[in-house]
């Protein structure tokens, strides 16, 4: 697990506030401008929301001004790994996404949207081989991503597994129980 | 070349607001359709320098005033104030309208701009 370091608060509020990632997977789009106004529009943001966005990836050296027409995405894949933060703000920044997935599904038609969902049984140490599972998904995604020249729209992909039961602990002491006579 | 302050920008958290004051207090001209949506503010004398208005998150410090500082090469510039103790906030980078600027603070903890224009300022 990778030790707790400090943030900056830019390093906090891009991790935080989705608009950040929206911003820098927009300049790799087909047609992209660099011009506040439009990202804007795109983003469904105020102008001067961009801006102060704009002004904290610029500190953090994640996106680059290279010339008039032309903003690169210069962030490390992944800028902080979640576990860094404390639980009620991991908490927050999910919350956050699935609100925002809210508003997306509403705004555009199904047919512009990709969903799964599934209801499971499992077992709970099989957690860690699960999310190692996903990661490689998502790696595999990002490559076939990648090799697409002509992308022209930022989408918001979640991955979301959460216990609807309660921990079964009945259960588990029986089992233990059973272990221990053995 | 010497290196004039040619540019004073507000930093606030308030924009649009203090749009509202300064133009009502001293008939100053913003306008804002650039593609930044850069307040430019034009004082409309002759004497004296025309400035900006830009945004700056609520949580994020104080409001202020900064100085854009020309210089002929930005880069170099910003290596020499390295050199003397200025730190940099933002490297250089080319806005829409073609002007180069990088941002740094001073050291006694003031942040400014250095800029180079083919034109003037900014957006």
């Amino acid at each position: 697990m990778p030790s707790r370091k400090e943030l900056s608060l830019d390093e906090f509020q891009v991790i935080s506030e989705w608009y950040h990632s929206a911003i820098l997977e927009l300049t790799k789009i087909r047609g992209f401008r660099t011009d506040t106004r439009w990202i804007a529009k795109q983003l469904d943001l105020s102008p001067e929301h961009v801006n102060i966005a704009i002004q904290r990836l610029l500190r953090l050296g994640f996106l680059e001004m290279k010339r008039r027409e032309e903003w690169l995405d210069r962030s490390p894949g992944v800028v902080v790994p979640m576990e860094v933060l404390p639980e009620p703000a991991q908490k927050n920044i999910y919350k956050q996404a699935h609100e925002l997935s809210h508003l997306l599904i509403e705004k555009s038609p199904m047919g512009a949207q990709l969903h799964g969902h599934a209801v499971l049984a499992l077992g709970r140490e099989q957690l860690p081989e699960i999310l190692d599972l996903y990661e490689r998904f998502q790696e595999k995604l990002s490559k076939l991503i990648e090799a697409h020249p002509q992308k022209d729209a930022v989408y918001q992909l979640i991955f979301s597994l959460c216990p609807l039961t309660r921990p079964n602990e009945e259960a588990n002491k029986k089992e233990n129980k059973e272990k221990h006579l053995e | 070349m010497n290196n004039p302050v040619m540019h004073w920008q507000i930093l606030s958290k308030q924009p649009d607001a203090l749009e509202k004051f300064y133009s009502s207090l001293f008939g100053w001209q913003v306008n804002s359709d650039n593609p930044l949506g850069y307040k430019t503010v034009k004082t409309g004398s002759k004497s004296g320098i025309d400035g900006g208005i830009w945004p700056i998150a609520p949580n994020e410090g104080h409001s202020m005033v900064q100085l854009f500082v020309q210089v002929e090469d930005v880069k170099a510039y910003l290596d020499k104030a390295k050199n003397l103790g200025g730190t940099v906030v933002i490297p250089p980078q080319v806005l829409p309208g073609g002007d180069e600027m990088a941002v740094l603070v001073d050291p006694d903890g003031i942040p400014f701009a250095i800029f180079k224009s083919e034109k003037y300022f900014p957006g």
